[in-house]
């Protein structure tokens, strides 16, 4: 733009020019887009700061709240890559300074809880006898990479196989396991979850890896509400048994 | 579009309701740290992502009126990604997931809106921080020049002439907007 600059900009969304520089300014608005572009974001600029630069009581408190509750839900200070291990409650450390046998073994706990949630939640893909199918070709291949624990190879093939073919239960069902060991809890919730309420055969093993999403996160209570779908008659109940008694 | 039931937490945010901001931690915290911490993050990493993906959202409630249409941990989560990748683009990284996933789990829409509602934030952050490098006289001037009070009375305020008011508030724009202008060469 070599004509006008920032203060011209200004002058024209603040209404400053005269009919004829204003006449003059919107031809040229028009045959140069970045021109348009820099008044489009100064515009943003003073909504922004209009908006933003009064000082916001409830803002500045939730920040302060938020600024606490970090403190306890996150361990701040902590600047390399978290190992994924469950953290141990900051509330334990003074009862593990009065007690040191009882510490012991609660600072060896979240490796080995880890450990033994990665044991119940393994499992194998079943492979897709039919032929010809676009869903079973590609969840023949995501079988592979899960049985190989590449889950985030097979994520992206049993998600194109879901989309292929929305009623296969079977493709949803691996995409919330394969989800949940890439970290992405959120995909695997809303996958195990629609497992779960359309009543398919893998229903109970579903209601059971939802409990490992929870039971990872130490949500206890949301563990055990999911634990609960599993009716104690139901093959899945053992290894539910073994989750429920690992979170004592 | 209908607004999911998760709204309430976007009110008590809306509000810094207490047990409603609690109840976001404790249900949520633990899904983001998980994620941010399985893709090459820290615990720090987890809790800055988290708390500024909390404040924006009171802010997109507050001036943009955010509606959810989608479960507040699927935004919430989606938001925070946002912020991951925008971090790791800048450190070079490459992203960790594929956006088709994403967009599969909540609709494109509720995708859409996400993505708008990182830009909007990340853009006003940018300005904020653009306008706190502006000398003292200059943020006074503009503070007070943008509340909507008459320019006349703000000028008799701070005891200049109305003229020199209008002037010098030109200048400490053109000023924020080239700070703007160079941040993105």
């Amino acid at each position: 733009m070599a004509t006008y600059d920032n203060q011209w900009i200004i002058r024209y969304v603040d209404d400053e020019l005269s009919p004829e520089e204003l006449g003059a300014f919107e031809a040229a608005m028009h045959t140069d887009p970045q021109l348009a572009a820099q008044v489009a974001e100064y515009r943003e600029l003073k909504a922004i700061l209009q908006e933003r630069l009064p000082e916001d009581q409830i803002r500045q408190a939730l920040k302060q709240r938020t600024t606490q509750l970090n403190k306890l839900y996150f361990e701040p200070g902590t600047s390399k890559p978290a190992t994924g291990r469950v953290r141990m409650l900051r509330w334990l450390a003074p009862v593990a300074a009065a007690a040191c046998i009882l510490a012991a073994t609660v600072l060896l706990w979240p490796s080995d809880y880890n450990h033994k949630l990665d044991q119940l939640g393994q499992t194998e893909m079943i492979g897709v006898t039919e032929r010809g199918v676009q869903t079973d070709s590609l969840l023949q291949e995501a079988a592979v990479y899960f049985n190989q624990k590449q889950f985030d190879k097979a994520l992206p093939l049993l998600n194109g196989a879901v989309v292929a073919d929305t009623s296969s239960q079977l493709a949803l069902f691996y995409l919330g396991i394969a989800a949940w060991h890439t970290g992405d809890v959120v995909l695997a919730r809303s996958s195990l979850t629609q497992v779960y309420d359309r009543g398919s055969v893998m229903k109970n093993d579903a209601a059971f890896y939802m409990a490992l999403t929870y039971a990872q996160e130490k949500n206890k209570r949301m563990a055990l509400d999911w634990l609960r779908k599993i009716p104690t008659m139901a093959p899945e109940h053992l290894k539910s048994n073994e989750l429920e008694n690992l979170m004592k | 579009m209908a607004i999911h039931p998760d709204q309430r937490f976007i009110g008590g945010l809306l509000a810094n309701d207490g047990p409603t901001v609690d109840e976001i931690y404790r249900k949520y915290a633990g899904t983001i740290r998980n994620f941010i911490c399985k893709n090459g993050g820290s615990e720090d990493d987890a809790a800055d992502i988290f708390q500024e993906a909390l404040i924006d959202l009171y802010n997109q409630a507050r001036y943009k009126d955010l509606q959810l249409s989608c479960p507040f941990e699927a935004f919430l989560l989606l938001v925070c990604k946002r912020k991951w990748y925008t971090i790791q683009k800048k450190k070079g990284l490459h992203r960790v997931t594929n956006s088709t996933e994403e967009v599969s789990l909540v609709g494109e829409d509720v995708f859409a809106r996400a993505e708008q509602l990182a830009a909007e934030e990340s853009r006003a952050r940018l300005f904020l921080e653009q306008f706190a490098r502006l000398a003292d006289k200059c943020k006074e001037i503009l503070t007070l020049s943008l509340t909507g009070e008459a320019q006349e009375k703000i000028a008799e305020r701070l005891g200049v002439t109305y003229g020199y008011l209008r002037k010098k508030k030109s200048e400490c724009m053109a000023t924020l907007l080239s700070y703007i202008q160079a941040q993105k060469l």
